[in-house]
């Protein structure tokens, strides 16, 4: 068994290596195992930190939301999506969360192994109401007589305004010291600071097991706040099953860097209490749990019982880590009563990558008060090399029993690999002196099971006195019986695990799993095999769920052997349970408008409006539109967003029927931007452009940056200076141009105009025409017969006006800006 | 005394808010982040805070975030393409903000169906003067809205630039990005410096950085602590809407 679960826990964190992720609930912790990893970081630490710590990393969750973790190895680097989530609710005392159901389905369940069949029926709304039904038909094997047992399981919750009342079943749980998962039949009302709850037990529920609770009437009530940092709950307890009991306790919880104290005090005629102490920082984690449970508090039996563990981890250097662990635990339940102590202490050392060497020593005794003792000692020393990939460990064991009186040699050696889709791993195991733990339990294979998915394979001491320690109500219900020692002089184990995840829509997996023993005991030996072949696949995957598993399962010893055929099956299908809720049909109906840029309404034709994202219609000539026969509650309307608008009020609505549900859109505008300019390039103010359409002309001055811009409707459109500003002429195609606006589409353009600049003058003393050039322009022009002359259409610049008159050269210099200039009077003498 | 008007924009800051003389003009949200599809609107509401001891004055517009050569430009209503922006629908086109009071304004925007852009900035315009160090100016205050239409989603890293400590300096290491991508996208990261057993020595932190589709930027961090001499690992991973990229450099230490 030990070895299984080595082998499961394995596989589980290879899944987790597989899919790069890792959900976290709230302050939880998870691990897996990557020996070659030398360090890790987290990038935000105030959401979840890391940390490594015997070839294990260790993600502790510290606020909601989702960061990296980056491990970091001597060849690679691999990140890890990291989400933290709100945990349930069942730390506040009294109830424990509701298994949800986000929306309305119908399971049914079928195990030919138990012929178990389970229907389920159930609606979830998180906001108002929501109701579940489940009925499980099992036949127990009692006494050889197949006795069908129905056991149904009913919860209506009525939601509202942070607080909520279920009617019928509910789960509660109770109190640290009790921690019974019990439901509780009748009525249960929940609010920010009060939890109260009233009825009989009805049921134990383990996974999906639900297991007879004996009917004991119960009253419970909590109130809960925060005091200076504490967070308080006064919880108080009455039952009565023939006799009366009242129970009281209060729990208080602090946490602050790093620290997290957690206390609980109560009496029940006798006092009880519980102290949980966590302390983690880069280096240390330090975990103490103590208990002494009273007899009978928040159980029906009168089970009692003191229980402390303490556990340290450290890590004195980057390739050491350590760790020491210590628990004591009492019972006194009935028909069984023992003592256990355990002790162990052992470090790892990383001595190269991928390789690390692990050794200690553990202690256990296991008395079962005055009829069976037994001390135990190991001293292990182990080798491992490690890859993500593949690893294979080498474990050389010293183990001493006070059973046997005699020590001896033992050992392990194991191998493993790990591809895209396939795990495998293989080990041996060779125990000279092999004393066991094993729990009697009620022939029930389904209990067996359920123990199983709550992750319980009790086989050490440590494991069995954790299981009766948070499990008192399996040894009430009777369903443990008792604890044996078996006692092997010599025992040799060999498994092999196979899983084959089958990359396909269809979810299929293969498992193989093998396991062989030989006993050698004081009266002979014996031999036994087990093997079980499992293959799941999803048969469905639209709409209905439906998948199927098959178990072929062999077991054998040297004097006789049985095969098991099992096949399981689930069916889940979506089931519209509206109708239920609400009965009257009515009618929704609204409006499409238009708004224009004047402010007008219009009724907006043929847009499209749908009604939970199925049924859909469109808006007659007022932009009116109506769904008939709706079911009365709340429904999702959407307009489809007509082309080229916009809209002025939410595109989707939810309206119940007889509600109003009108939408507003606006049609977007066509914009123009364009500018002015003249020939060099320059902004050209004031100048007065005219947009002309077929039908209509409007006149814009440019800003002084020579700008303008236009909002108005689509279409076809003449821009045009239609008459130049003041000392600007037009330019031939450059001062109009024919467009097409369209909605959104903004267009620009840029129309240009000449800025007039002239230089006028005399060439005193000629008596007709003559020549005068400017010389940078090589332009020339002829005088009267006075000597005037002028140039036009100048560009901007420093020019030197020359004229050549009696052999002599006649100079001036003129510079003309690059605004409209008219420059006179230029005389050359 | 000539008075100069200024615009002051502090739209894209973490916190958006005017301060003077201990009193401020907040705006809440500083930033949206939207998802969904085009042809689809949102309304949102958003609310501005008076803190300044003088009634304030603010017209409603809208303008788009388009980007540009790596770099945010904010160009005004429909002047863009399928501008966002010339959505924008204000419950109120101008509203005036007493002193010690809070004022809300719806605004409704419609992401058009075949739009590339992604951001738009929902702006109060100050029409109010102020005065702050004895120059008045108006206030304005903005909150972005960005778009999240695909998967599209991709951040480039050019190699990590490591500088060693100095007598005067930090040691630094800087990640130049590129949203590559036709998404938003919000990155955050860390860097350590890993030693030569594989331990890590010291850790930096870069600053939550948004990058519109097409921006570019820097994020730098400097480790203020004293490193050994040696070589050391440079591990710095970056994260951006649900996907990471890591980036190694090596830095010695003389």
């Amino acid at each position: 068994m030990k070895h299984l679960l080595a082998v499961l826990a394995f596989l589980a964190l290879a899944e987790i290596a597989a899919a790069e992720s890792l959900t976290i609930p709230l302050r939880q912790s998870a691990s897996f195992a990557d020996p070659a990893a030398t360090a890790v970081f987290t990038i935000d630490p105030g959401i979840a930190d890391a940390t490594i710590r015997d070839g294990l990393v260790i993600v502790t969750a510290r606020a909601l939301g989702s960061t990296l973790i980056t491990i970091i190895r001597p060849d690679s680097t691999e990140t890890i999506d990291v989400a933290v989530v709100q945990p349930p609710t069942a730390a506040s005392y009294g109830f424990l969360q509701h298994r949800p159901a986000s929306t309305g389905f119908y399971e049914l369940g079928y195990e030919s192994s138990s012929r178990r069949m389970a229907h389920t029926v159930a609606s979830e709304d998180p906001e108002r109401f929501s109701f579940r039904l489940t009925a499980v038909d099992q036949s127990r094997d009692e006494d050889e007589r197949n006795e069908p047992v129905v056991i149904p399981d009913a919860s209506i919750v009525l939601r509202r305004r942070g607080s909520e009342l279920t009617l019928l079943d509910r789960a509660v749980a109770a109190t640290p010291l009790s921690l019974d998962g019990d439901v509780v039949r009748g009525i249960h009302y929940e609010s920010r600071t009060w939890l109260l709850s009233g009825g009989e037990r009805e049921s134990f529920r383990y996974g999906d097991l639900f297991l007879s609770a004996g009917g004991e009437r119960v009253a419970l009530a909590s109130h809960r706040h925060r005091v200076l940092g504490f967070d308080l709950s006064e919880n108080l307890m009455w039952s009565s099953d023939g006799e009366r009991h009242l129970r009281g306790s209060v729990f208080g919880r602090f946490e602050r860097n790093g620290l997290a104290i957690g206390a609980e005090a109560s009496y029940d005629g006798e006092p009880g209490g519980a102290l949980g102490i966590e302390y983690q920082d880069a280096l240390n984690r330090l975990w103490i749990d103590a208990r002494h449970k009273p007899p009978g508090f928040g159980s029906p039996s009168r089970s009692a019982g003191s229980f402390a563990e303490a556990v340290w981890n450290a890590r004195p250097s980057a390739r050491l880590s350590t760790n020491a662990t210590t628990s004591a635990y009492r019972f006194r339940f009935p028909g069984v009563s023992q003592d256990n102590q355990n002790a162990s202490v052992d470090a790892r050392y990383s001595i190269a990558a991928n390789w690390s060497i692990a050794g200690g020593a553990s202690y256990s005794r296991f008395d079962d008060r005055g009829t069976e003792s037994v001390d135990t000692f190991r001293v292990p020393l182990t080798i491992e090399y490690n890859r993500r990939s593949a690893g294979a460990s080498l474990t050389a064991r010293w183990e001493e029993s006070s059973i046997t009186g005699e020590s001896g040699p033992g050992g392990r050696v194991s191998i493993h690999g790990a591809g895209r889709s396939i795990y495998a791993s293989a080990w041996v195991d060779y125990e000279s002196a092999a004393p066991s733990l094993y729990l009697i339990l009620d022939r029930n294979p389904e209990f067996a099971n359920a123990l199983a998915e709550l992750g319980i394979f009790p086989q050490s001491v440590g494991d069995i006195s954790r299981l009766l320690r948070d499990y008192p109500g399996l040894v009430d219900a009777g369903l443990i019986e008792n604890i044996v020692l078996e006692t092997s002089l010599e025992r040799t184990q060999a498994g092999f695990d196979l899983r084959w995840l089958i990359p396909a829509s269809t979810r299929q997996s293969l498992t193989l799993r093998a396991l062989v023993e030989h006993a050698r005991r004081v009266g002979g030996g014996r031999d036994s095999a087990l093997a079980t072949l499992a293959y799941s696949r999803q048969l469905t995957s639209s709409g209905a769920e439906l998948v199927a598993d098959f178990t072929v399962r062999s077991y054998g010893t040297s004097r006789s052997s049985r095969n098991e055929n099992a096949v399981a099956v689930r069916l889940r299908m979506p089931v519209s349970l509206r109708g239920i809720t609400s009965s009257r049909n009515g009618a929704i109906e609204g409006r499409v408008v238009a708004r224009a840029s004047d402010g007008t309404l219009s009724g907006v034709e043929g847009a499209t409006i749908r009604l939970d994202g199925t049924a859909s219609t469109t808006t007659d000539t007022r932009g009116s539109y109506r769904f008939s026969g709706v079911v009365h509650d709340v429904h999702r309307i959407e307009l489809v967003l007509p082309k080229n608008s916009y809209f002025r009020t939410p595109s989707a609505l939810t309206a119940k029927p007889g509600e109003p549900a009108d939408f507003e859109i606006a049609y977007f505008p066509a914009r123009l931007f364009a500018h002015v300019l003249d020939d060099e390039g320059q902004p050209v103010s004031a100048a007065t452009v005219t947009l002309r359409s077929s039908s209509d002309a409007v006149r814009f001055d440019t800003a002084s940056d020579g700008s303008l811009s236009w909002v108005g409707a689509p279409g076809s459109y003449v821009v045009a200076i239609d008459s130049p500003p003041s000392g600007y002429s037009l330019l031939a195609g450059e001062s109009e141009r024919a467009l097409a606006l369209a909605p959104n589409e903004p267009a620009s353009l840029t129309l240009r105009v000449r800025a007039n600049r002239s230089v006028s003058g005399v060439v005193e003393d000629v008596t007709g025409p003559i020549s005068v050039s400017i010389v940078e322009l090589d332009r020339s022009v002829t005088t009267t017969d006075d000597g005037r002359f002028a140039f036009r259409n100048l560009p901007s610049g420093s020019f030197t006006i020359r004229a050549t008159f009696r052999g002599s050269i006649r100079e001036a210099m003129v510079s003309v800006p690059s605004a409209p200039t008219v420059i006179s009077g230029i005389e050359l003498k | 005394m000539t008075k100069r008007a200024l615009w002051i924009a502090l739209i894209l800051c973490a916190t958006t808010s005017l301060r003077a003389e201990e009193s401020a003009l907040t705006l809440s949200p500083s930033v949206v982040n939207l998802r969904g599809a085009g042809g689809a609107s949102v309304t949102h509401r958003i609310t501005l805070t008076n803190r300044t001891g003088v009634d304030a004055s603010f017209e409603l517009i809208a303008q788009d975030v388009v980007v540009k050569n790596g770099t945010r430009e904010f160009h005004p209503a429909g002047s863009t393409p399928d501008s966002i922006a010339a959505s924008a629908t204000f419950s109120k086109r101008a509203v005036t903000v007493l002193a010690g009071e809070s004022r809300s304004v719806d605004v409704t925007l419609t992401l058009p169906a075949s739009t590339t852009q992604r951001a738009v900035v929902a702006i109060f315009r100050g029409t109010t003067l102020f005065r702050i160090n004895g120059v008045s100016a108006t206030a304005s205050l903005g909150t972005l809205f960005t778009f999240t239409l695909t998967g599209d989603v991709r951040l480039d890293c050019a190699p990590l630039r490591v500088e060693p400590q100095t007598a005067a300096t930090n040691a630094t290491i800087e990640a130049t990005l590129e949203n590559t991508g036709s998404e938003p996208l919000v990155s955050t990261g860390a860097s350590v410096f890993v030693d030569a057993s594989g331990a890590i020595v010291g850790r930096t932190q870069f600053d939550s950085r948004r990058f519109l589709p097409g921006e570019r930027a820097s994020l730098r961090s400097e480790y203020p602590g004293e490193l050994q001499p040696g070589v050391y690992s440079v591990v710095a991973t970056l994260q951006f809407e649900g996907r990471s990229l890591t980036r190694t450099a090596e830095l010695v230490v003389k």
